[in-house]
């Protein structure tokens, strides 16, 4: 089952808020208290903290302010809703028992980003990626403007507690020159900002990841967080539907993969 | 356990059986789309990022375009043009633009639904049994704000082909719920925009919860095959929000708004 993260952006504080009700009456009818964990990396070990009962129909908000207790508060902090107690350290991620599956939609989570001024938010949800996993996704989002700031948030999470780093590559789709790279870590929400990029509205950029997936966020906001946008972008998978979409996503990546060099 | 566990299983095949969320077009060679929401008012502009999809399968397509078909809100359409692509760029299509005109000559409304049809499908879609499917990214622009509040599609609601559509999803035997997990701030307006992408007319209803579930709003609209229909939330006590239909998945989007600004997203 999944993970609800709380992220965070420049300007901005992360605000997730759990709902203890299911997304529909006919997948199943839960109505069940559910226990609260926050889990989080520290020493290497995935760590599980305990936060209070959920009850049916109730609904609670984490600030990142509000875990004070964890060393380093920059780490990506995992919320979750189970009907077990959590492991409180474990090499894998611990498993969440919810005895009923929800697919349309996904149980999901609200994570927004609040300002001073404002908020946006997208209603979402994190599953783990395995290790042997690539990012490949075309991105017209990025927005012009005076006091316009552009970030693209790349969230991961792995089973594993095990650390490891891979690169990000921005490319220009037209020219296929690669615009930018930066270092990024697995089990962490990964800040890239995309200011510094040599584009103007009508360039398309695609990102890509040779061993690593994430699920891409593209954060704008003007006048130091006076008005905000966030979205994340599909994976490949969803330009096509039916048939073996997935085949054709795993085409697609190869395509790409092979010609961004 | 293991009866329930049969039981189970067979009340959900009653909420399956013949009532696909999304199913196959008639033809192979159909385009499909979302059906997006416009929204053209004095605080309102839409905009569509066009991507030109079939050459990123293969950069040797050329000549590629878009079909774009605009609906009222009563599903009646209205408009269709053509639009070029250009391939590996980004194309921001203003809707607002291209609405003014046709606004001079007929009323359109304020909302309405519209779908992009691509006009080529690269071979290895075909080859796999799959369909091309725009689900991309339409944005809007509140009042004078300096940024675009950006939503993604959602669903592959209709399907394109030899001037003919074709709704995709089916419609449910039984009443069905949506439950928006999302706290609704009583302090914000919340215009929630819901579309019909069934080949059937349906009643829905939205009903408004209050912290302690009691019911505090139930209003009930008809919304057409290829319509769309608002619904505002502005009161004191407003905690939840369920929507109540025989759709099979009843996902508004979602305009939150507080004095100039606004959050986007799919509920």
């Amino acid at each position: 089952m999944a993970f609800y993260p709380i992220i965070n952006a420049p300007f901005c504080n992360g605000l997730t808020t759990l709902c203890n009700f299911p997304p529909n009456n006919w997948e199943g009818l839960f109505n069940r208290s559910q226990y609260i964990h926050a889990t989080f990396l520290d020493n290497g070990l995935w760590n599980s903290v305990y936060l209070g009962k959920l009850k049916n129909n109730e609904s609670r908000s984490f600030q990142v302010k509000d875990f004070d207790f964890i060393s380093n508060t920059d780490d990506l902090i995992l919320l979750s809703l189970s009907e077990n107690l959590l492991e409180k350290t474990s090499h894998e991620l611990p498993r969440i028992v919810q005895s009923e599956v929800y697919r349309n939609p996904v149980w999901r989570a609200s994570l927004k980003l609040v300002s001073e001024f404002t908020e946006t938010s997208y209603q979402g949800e994190l599953n783990f990626f395995p290790s042997k996993a690539s990012l490949l996704t075309f991105s017209p989002f990025f927005q012009f403007g005076s006091n316009v700031n552009n970030y693209l948030l790349l969230l991961n999470i792995e089973n594993s507690s095990n650390h490891r780093e891979a690169k990000i590559e921005i490319f220009n789709v037209k020219t296929n020159q690669l615009i930018k790279s930066q270092l990024v870590s697995n089990n962490s929400i990964n800040l890239i900002c995309v200011d510094d990029l040599d584009i103007d509205e009508k360039d398309l950029t695609v990102v890509i990841c040779r061993d690593m997936a994430f699920i891409p966020l593209y954060y704008s906001c003007a006048n130091s967080g006076e008005f905000l946008s966030l979205e994340h972008s599909h994976p490949p998978s969803k330009l096509v539907v039916h048939g073996e979409r997935f085949k054709v996503q795993g085409f697609l990546k190869k395509t790409w993969l092979t010609k961004l060099r | 356990m293991a009866i329930l566990k049969i039981l189970s299983k067979a009340n959900k095949k009653l909420w399956q059986l013949g009532q696909p969320l999304i199913k196959k077009p008639k033809y192979s060679q159909s385009q499909i789309s979302d059906l997006f929401i416009w929204r053209d008012a004095l605080n309102w502009k839409t905009f569509f990022e066009l991507i030109n999809v079939p050459s990123i399968f293969d950069n040797n397509i050329e000549n590629s375009k878009v079909k774009i078909v605009f609906f009222k809100d009563n599903g009646e359409e209205f408009f269709s043009d053509y639009i070029d692509l250009i391939a590996n760029y980004r194309q921001k299509i203003d809707i607002s633009k291209i609405l003014i005109n046709i606004k001079k000559k007929q009323s359109i409304g304020e909302i309405g639904t519209f779908a992009v049809f691509h006009s080529h499908t690269p071979e290895i879609i075909l080859k796999l049994g799959s369909y091309m499917s725009e689900c991309g990214y339409v944005s809007y622009k509140y009042n004078k704000a300096p940024l675009n509040s950006y939503v993604h599609g959602n669903f592959e609601a209709i399907a394109y082909y030899n001037n003919n559509f074709e709704m995709l999803s089916g419609s449910s035997i039984f009443k069905r719920k949506y439950n928006l997990q999302y706290s609704l701030n009583p302090l914000k307006l919340y215009e929630i925009l819901l579309t019909n992408i069934s080949n059937k007319i349906h009643k829905v209803s939205f009903l408004v919860l209050d912290i302690n579930c009691n019911k505090i709003i139930k209003n009930t609209f008809y919304i057409e095959s290829k319509g769309s229909f608002i619904f505002k939330i502005k009161n004191s006590k407003a905690k939840r929000l369920i929507i109540e239909s025989r759709l099979i998945m009843a996902r508004p989007v979602v305009f939150e708004i507080n004095k100039n600004n606004l959050n986007v997203f799919h509920g």
